[in-house]
């Protein structure tokens, strides 16, 4: 119970820590021990696939964001750089979970708008006000989850920015075709990355 | 006190070199990246989030019904 209470405290800094201070935060979390916070990331995600699939019958996604999760940890820890690569996948484990935050928060607050103000939006004066709030807070959230997805590759990785952009771009090409196949199939309209 | 000061500090320390500074084979280019990279490192959200506004105002102005679509697409995809 204690070290549950403690774990929380620990999401709860690095949380707020990658909000005002990202490069320090992330790296912090790319060199400490300990794994138990990365379990309240684990929560928030199974609490917000079980609302969606009790909302949207039919439509399962957590399948979709476990193979993308750990295909994302294994596909950057396989690439050339240093340390081995068990060095690498748990840095890697520890600090792509955390770029999950934004994700989540988009998820969530997606969620709660489509009860609060059930789309399709309208051209009125209204809707273009909530457009412009919605596309502002998504992009900001996009810039927000590049950030850490960069320092999450540069601190469990520890590689320069040319490669960083080189791996990237291999995953993106690697990946959109799976984000396409589950839309297709059904698992996800927008990827939980 | 003195030794959980020099134990911190080491720490930092420690920490601070985990990676090579960003060398991007011209001084030119790593001075601007370093420039760059700072409004990063700290409180990104100071401007993301006015720089997100104006781009998302610029985006409903310029392209009107269909950035509004944009939005309704987003809202089913949860």
């Amino acid at each position: 119970m204690v070290s549950d209470i403690v774990s929380f405290i620990i999401f709860i800094r690095r949380f707020t820590g990658l909000i005002f201070t990202p490069y320090a935060s992330m790296r912090k979390i790319s060199v400490e021990k300990g794994w138990q916070d990365i379990l309240w990331i684990g929560i928030a995600v199974s609490v917000y696939f079980f609302i969606t699939n009790s909302v949207r019958l039919g439509l399962n996604g957590i399948l979709g964001a476990i193979v993308l999760y750990s295909g994302s940890i294994l596909f950057f820890s396989l690439l050339p750089s240093s340390g081995t690569i068990k060095e690498k996948s748990i840095r890697m484990t520890k600090t792509w979970s955390y770029t999950l935050l934004p994700t989540l928060i988009w998820f969530y607050t997606t969620l709660l708008f489509y009860f609060l103000l059930p789309p399709p939006r309208t051209a009125s004066i209204y809707g273009q006000i909530f457009s412009i709030f919605y596309i502002a807070f998504s992009g900001s959230l996009l810039v927000w989850k590049l950030i850490l997805v960069y320092l999450s590759i540069r601190f469990s990785l520890r590689i320069q920015l040319y490669r960083i952009i080189y791996y990237f771009l291999l995953y993106i090409a690697i990946s959109a075709p799976l984000w396409i196949l589950f839309y297709k199939v059904g698992v996800s309209r927008i990827p939980f990355v | 006190m003195k030794k959980n000061t020099k134990a911190f500090l080491k720490k930092s320390l420690k920490e601070m070199t985990v990676v090579q500074p960003n060398d991007l084979g011209n001084p030119f280019l790593t001075s601007i990246y370093r420039k760059v990279n700072t409004f990063f490192k700290t409180a990104p959200f100071i401007f993301v989030i006015p720089l997100a506004i104006l781009s998302a105002t610029g985006l409903v102005y310029l392209f009107g019904l269909l950035a509004v679509r944009l939005v309704s697409i987003l809202q089913y995809g949860f």
